[in-house]
């Protein structure tokens, strides 16, 4: 393809889309795959032929539209009136939808709110749910087909591409260190910092790698992403390489989603044939294509030595950092790991600007960020905020509080690696120096709610026998720290801990921190130590009771 | 940009290449960071933790072992805080740790014991979460307890890198994981080649030597036993280092007189089975260069963990291996023959003791038919180095002052030629020495064949043997085998000449002065140091070759006939055969 | 006979199909499960050939936990062998060698591509039999110690063929705080299997899983791909049944291997 096509292709499919009346997307994410959602797509298609009107409604798979809990998600867009979103659609309700909106709005007419059988079935897309998200990199979820690139290239797909092969690498490095983008997967290094050392080291064979290994329990932002989006994180990754000057990509996605897999399998494809990706990029004379290597259940593997190891096709064991992977990396070649969300932010910078992006957010953390809202929230799902919006924004007016009407206790971000954040400190605003200073972090993006039945204790303990589970074992302070810690939770657990217990998981957990070899054995007694630093009584409120002296 | 960074550790100023770690730098201010993980001849793997030290102006815990000093860096190694975090690494370590030290091979010898010692431990305060594993002595070489492992991963790295046999692997994760043989089979049935490389690298208990010395104690107290014993050319500059003797000093006759003192009724000496080997080997060598009768190169058969690789993963070499038995596999045939003739003594009653550097000698002593030649079990036990350290340790004798003895047979007299079998190169040196007089008749004008020495991992020359270009490799550390194999194969199936003539090879590194079974803590600097107690000796020796070993043709005479005679074959020599890499 | 007086300890362990006996430092002696032997019957005979004369051996049954003091019988003590020898299950057919080397053949030229092939055999027969490891690793150069080592590292590998349905059940953060345990032990209790066996007709295998991504849907199951979700933590028995109805089809055939 030549960069001119670009607008040709996007200006052919635009008309198409626009003959269309009326489209339909129906998410066909993993989650509401789980709900049927295949079925519905195929029942809106049966009803819409037999009524012969194909010609006139499209129907389209669509990426995560965040509401999850209420899926299948199907969202209804027309020339002539607002979007409408259904909810919990059945197979057998595509008729109905058919009948009851699709067919009046066709006939001209304008519907609000759709009633009879659907009214319980309709999202108001005014609800602080929708209303108060600012979507960046959800930007195309719901009003693209994840399966077709030239749906991706109508909303200016790889426009951001064509430009970063007019510039010069250091200046995209500039531009994304302009933007203040920093890591989405949790460490939050700035991505134009990262870009730039890997940039500087000389080397014939450089690796960009999209790290897809989302192992924290309870965050699903990347599968999304890469199931409703995958175009968008290839064009991330084809500017990362010519920041770099890389000459491999490499996907490592976990295996438990197989669907993004597909997804990216199928866009790569996709992107090949159409001369974005391959040997001839653009026309411009350089050839750059992907690998796709699965992950197979580590959570390790999302460190980046581990998911190196993992690449290399042994045990996804950590090693000491330096030399680091910018140095010296995959095969021991100068690679670059980015998150996910990390490289599906790149094209809408380079697109719309450093300062667009940076106009977003708190001093130090810039753009949007997803979060993966789930536990006793009332609203359950995908969400995209901007930095700088309160926690209690996100939990209370997006969540929708909890959806038993209890009241929240706490919540939990940064998965096993995080800590929790008890409801008085709500009031503080989303950015990695503020989460870090509650004593959690930002992680990938989980955000588990708990109320005031939940037990942190219980919490806790899942947490850390996670991160037993998921120890590489290489290191002793993680193999056998994180044992012995669990070990003592038990016993409180249980009820047959002591207080001396509770000063041992101290001492334990310092040692953990100050000398695992890893973020994952540095972190693992985290959500531990804030559960106990906020909720320390819930702890001392099930030791063994202490025998009193008989008088 | 200069190659020197300049940092301080603990205030002083250091200055190192770049890319030294701050456990090297460290040294250079007198500074010792204790390790645990860390070995000298292996990769930093950092799995411990021990080895951490602070940068002063973020107070970041790195560790020693596997970080570089930049520029500008300001080290701190001992900190309260930092001491506080080792012993809790520590703590935690012995938590997971069975203590059995009382009753462990490793007792005052093990370097997690070291350090708990060094730190104080008295009591660690938490539960003892030691996993129930169990105990494989399956090959009869080495013992493998996985509930002693501290799971450094030296001997993963020794066995899977340095010897390229990858028996063991690390199995699961977390908290189970362990070293075993792939797929948890006993390790008789995997790959392992009984080199006892992880034995003698393993900082703790959970892999040790198989020890037999209580057999040997059984034999020594029952009268009906005539215990007869050898002992290898690499045991006599080794074992002085468990009573304190400098590293490399040749204690030759104080072994000689302990033995006699334990109650051996015959002290022999491996050497001289070396100056025969050379002998039948050099015989061998000659035919097939000279006389065509047989494949070229020829290859060294007497390190039994070299065969053991070659049988599974090397069968193709069969034709090229020498049929000489192990030099001690001789002296204990010959010992149950030729001496118990001589003697009047019943061989059914000899027990024959091997002191060996080695692991796979234990089962070499099984292996085939071949190994009861004399009609009994050639060799009835081989025990290490360091079982015989332990041993006279247990016998009450001041190894340290006892007087030098003589051996007592011409079966322990021996030139320098079978002294230096104990180093790699060794074998090649001797043989050439001796295959030199038989192409020529006469003496080589330089005995010292120093293309052979030294610790490069393959050692090529090319040796002018009257007008006849000979052209050797020697190589030691199994992994290094791989290249000269690789040649010699090319060259085959290329139909073109052989790459060498004549190949000599040690499965460990350094040769036998470096194997399995020798005391603990071998290094490079270690394994010179020992050779050169040979190569010393070799060169104050009156008669440097085998050739001129007058009890060698005494043997000839009385009993053998001549080299490659119908009775050498049926006692000198063995065959060989295709094993499977795995039985399962 | 005198009765020896020092006590050894018996190690009963269990290596793919043999039994091995061992005491600490001493003798080894192993043994194969034949339908002969006693161990079938669910007893240790006197006759195993054990060490003679020791008259107080002691067993640790087969994966009983560190540390724990019970669990300790003698030889003869029929109910430590039964938990000490695993019901032999029929067995499971390995790959077929010609697509093991379709596999190799895919994958050897790859750098670094053990975990993909592994993936490949895996998904041919649900699990990786020992003789196809050891064919693979034959074809693709790799030692057996490094396949195992990576099998076992990663979580995704089976190394016993299991049932037919695999019930996986999420205990991700959002499925535990929604009561997945409680799913899961009413599921263990249903099938009376323990987390990551299958029952013994080989029609079900109950796992746990880390997080499939549908958080929104917590708690959920997902059997051979397709998911259960919004499920109420006490009725496993109803989850049970909807499975037995449904007997949701192994997902589609991944691609073909010669592609």
């Amino acid at each position: 393809m030549k960069p001119e096509e670009l607008e040709v292709k996007a200006a052919a499919e635009l008309a198409k889309q626009q003959a269309f009346d009326v489209r339909l997307f129906t998410c066909s994410s993993r989650g509401c795959q789980s709900s049927e959602a295949l079925g519905v797509i195929a029942g809106l298609k049966a009803e819409l032929k037999a009524r012969q009107l194909e010609s006139r409604v499209q129907v389209n798979g669509s990426g995560c539209m965040g509401l999850c809990s209420k899926g299948p998600l199907v969202r209804m867009t027309s020339k002539t009136q607002k979007d409408i979103l259904f909810s919990e659609i059945k197979p057998e309700m595509a008729a109905m939808v058919v009948e009851q909106v699709v067919v009046p709005v066709l006939e001209g007419k304008t519907i609000e709110k759709p009633g009879g059988d659907l009214e319980h079935h309709t999202l108001d897309l005014n609800d602080p749910f929708f209303a108060m998200q600012v979507y960046s990199v959800l930007e195309n979820n719901g009003k693209i087909d994840p399966e077709k690139l030239d749906d991706y290239i109508a909303r200016d797909g790889y426009k951001a591409l064509r430009k970063a092969l007019t510039m010069s690498a250091e200046d995209i490095c500039k531009e994304m260190l302009a933007s203040g983008l920093r890591g989405r997967g949790g460490a939050g290094f700035p991505t134009g910092l990262k870009w730039d050392l890997t940039r500087k080291v000389q080397s014939d064979v450089k690796y960009i790698i999209c790290n897809g290994d989302e192992g924290d329990p309870g965050a699903f932002m990347d599968g999304s992403v890469l199931e409703g989006d995958p175009h968008a994180v290839i064009e991330g990754m084809l500017i990362a390489a010519r920041a770099m000057n890389a000459t491999q990509g490499v996907f490592y996605i976990r295996a438990e989603y197989p669907l993004a897999v597909e997804r990216v399998e199928k866009a790569l494809r996709q992107a090949r044939v159409a001369g974005l990706a391959g040997k001839n990029v653009m026309d411009s004379g350089w050839a750059f294509d992907f690998e796709i290597r699965l992950g197979a259940g580590a959570f390790v593997c999302g460190e980046e030595t581990a998911l190196i190891a993992s690449i290399e096709g042994k045990r996804g064991t950590p090693r000491p950092r330096p030399p680091f992977p910018a140095v010296k990396g995959l095969w021991d070649q100068p690679s670059c790991i980015n998150n996910v969300e990390t490289l599906a932010n790149v094209p809408i910078i380079l697109l719309k600007g450093a300062p667009w992006f940076a106009s977003r957010g708190t001093e130090k953390s810039k753009g949007t960020k997803l979060f993966a809202l789930t536990g006793k929230s009332k609203n359950n799902g995908l969400v995209e905020v901007p930095m700088g919006m309160t926690l209690r924004d996100v939990i209370e007016k997006i969540g929708g509080g909890t959806d038993s009407g209890l009241k929240i206790k706490a919540i939990q971000t940064g998965g096993p690696s995080g800590g929790m954040i008890p409801e008085h400190q709500f009031d503080t605003p989303v950015s990695y120096e503020n989460l870090q200073q509650l004593g959690s972090m930002m992680g990938s993006g989980g955000m588990i709610v708990i109320d005031e039945h939940d037990s942190v204790v219980e919490l806790a303990q899942f947490y850390l026998d996670f991160c037993v589970d998921e120890s590489c074992g290489k290191c002793a302070p993680c193999r056998i720290g994180g044992t012995q810690m669990l070990h003592l939770l038990n016993k409180i657990v249980a009820g047959t801990g002591t207080a001396e217990d509770i000063k041992t998981i101290r001492k334990v957990a310092k040692a953990m921190q100050k000398a695992s070899l890893c973020a994952l054995g540095q972190t693992a007694p985290n959500p531990t130590l804030s559960a106990l630093r906020h909720f320390e009584h819930e702890f001392t409120e099930r030791l063994l009771p202490v025998a009193t002296p008989k008088a | 940009m200069s190659n020197t960074v300049h940092a301080t550790i603990n205030g002083l100023p250091v200055a190192v290449t770049k890319g030294t770690s701050i456990l090297d730098a460290a040294r250079q201010v007198h500074v010792r960071i204790p390790t645990l993980c860390k070995h000298p001849d292996l990769d930093a793997t950092g799995a411990c933790g021990i080895c951490i030290v602070q940068i002063k102006n973020n107070g970041k815990m790195l560790r020693a072992c596997c970080t570089a000093v930049e520029d500008k860096m300001e080290i701190l190694t001992e900190t309260p805080e930092i001491v506080d975090v080792r012993r809790s690494v520590l703590e935690l370590i012995l938590s997971r740790h069975p203590n059995e030290c009382l009753t462990c091979l490793r007792n005052q010898n093990c370097e997690l014991q070291t350090l708990a010692a060094d730190f104080g431990l008295t009591w660690t305060g938490l539960d003892s979460i030691v996993p129930e594993h169990a105990i494989d002595d399956s090959t009869h070489s080495i013992v493998l307890d996985s509930r002693k492992c501290i799971t450094c991963g030296r001997c993963i790295q020794v066995c899977q890198q340095d010897q390229n046999v990858w028996a063991l692997s690390f199995l699961n994760r977390g908290f189970e994981t362990r070293i075993a043989a792939a797929g948890d089979i006993p390790l008789w049935d995997s790959p392992c080649v009984r080199c006892g490389q992880c034995s003698a690298h393993c900082p703790t208990g959970a892999i040790v030597e198989y020890d037999e010395s209580v057999k040997v104690w059984e034999k020594l107290e029952d009268p009906d036993a005539y215990c007869v014993v050898q002992i290898a050319p690499a045991v006599r500059v080794a074992v002085g280092e468990a009573f304190g003797f400098p590293v490399g000093a040749n204690l030759t006759g104080k072994i000689y007189a302990a033995l006699r003192r334990m109650g051996f009724k015959a002290v022999f000496d491996t050497n001289f089975g070396a100056d025969l080997t050379i002998i039948e080997e050099a015989t061998e060598f000659k035919s097939r260069l000279l006389e065509g009768k047989g494949v070229l190169p020829l290859i060294t058969s007497c390190c039994p963990g070299w065969v053991n690789f070659m049988e599974k993963f090397h069968s193709d070499m069969i034709p090229h291996f020498s049929s000489c038995k192990s030099p001690h596999a001789m002296v204990g045939a010959l010992t149950k023959t030729y001496y118990a003739q001589k003697q009047g003594i019943d061989p059914a009653k000899i027990f024959m003791v091997s002191i060996m550097p080695c692991t796979a000698k234990k089962s070499e002593i099984i292996r085939s038919k071949e190994m009861y030649s004399s009609g009994y079990q050639d060799v009835d036990v081989s025990i290490t180095t360091r079982e015989f350290a332990r041993m006279i340790k247990q016998s009450g004798i001041d190894f340290v002052t006892i007087p030098n003895e003589p051996c007592d047979h011409i079966l322990g007299m021996y030139t320098g030629a079978g002294t230096i079998f104990g180093a790699t190169g060794g074998v090649m040196e001797a043989a050439l020495r001796t295959a030199y007089f038989y192409v020529t008749g006469g003496d080589a004008p330089k005995l010292d064949f120093t293309a052979t020495r030294g610790l490069k991992g393959v050692k090529e020359a090319s040796i002018d043997v009257a007008g006849t270009t000979v052209r050797i490799a020697v190589a030691h550390g199994l992994a290094n085998v791989e290249q000269v194999i690789d040649k010699i194969r090319a060259a085959k199936e290329a139909g073109e000449e052989p790459p060498y003539h004549f190949v000599e090879v040690m499965a460990c590194p350094g040769g036998c002065v470096g194997g399995g079974g020798q005391p603990y803590g071998a290094t490079n600097e270690l394994r010179i140091k020992r050779a050169e107690g040979l190569y010393s000796e070799d060169f104050a020796d009156q008669l440097r070759c085998s050739h001129h070993n007058p009890y060698i043709k005494q043997l000839y005479d009385e009993f053998l006939g001549a080299p490659a005679s119908h009775k050498a074959e049926q006692l000198l020599h063995t065959g060989y055969q295709v094993l499977p890499e795995y039985k399962r | 006979m005198t009765a020896i007086t020092y006590t050894v300890r018996y190690r009963l362990v269990q290596f793919g199909q043999s039994l091995v006996v061992t005491n600490r430092g001493g003798a080894w002696i192993r043994g194969e499960i034949s339908p002969e032997g006693a161990v079938e019957s669910g007893v240790l005979s006197r006759d195993w050939p054990c060490a003679a004369g020791v008259q107080t051996p002691e067993i640790l049954p087969w994966g009983a936990r560190p540390g724990k003091r019970g669990g300790r019988g003698t030889m003869s003590t029929p109910i430590e062998v039964a938990t000490a020898v695993k019901v032999a299950a029929p067995k499971a057919p390995a790959a077929p060698k010609d697509e093991i080397t379709l596999i190799a053949n895919k994958w050897k030229n790859k750098r670094g591509s053990l975990i993909m092939a592994l993936h490949d055999l895996q998904s041919r027969v649900g699990y990786v039999p020992r003789e196809s490891a050891m064919r693979l690793g034959h074809e693709m150069d790799v030692p057996l110690a490094r396949i195992y080592e990576v099998v076992t590292f990663y979580n995704y590998f089976k190394l016993e063929a299991p049932g037919k349905y695999v019930i996986s059940v999420c205990l991700g953060t959002a499925c535990h705080i929604k009561g997945s345990a409680e799913l899961l032990a009413g599921m263990e209790k249903e099938l009376k299997v323990r987390e990551g066996q299958s029952t013994p007709d080989k029609e079900y295998h109950l796992q746990a899983v880390r997080c499939l991504g549908c958080c929104g849907l917590a708690p959920l199951v997902s059997v051979n791909g397709k998911v259960y979700a919004k499920l109420k933590t006490n009725e496993s028995h109803h989850v049970i049944e909807r499975i037995q109805i449904d007997k949701p089809m192994a997902e589609a055939d991944h691609e073909s291997l010669a592609e």
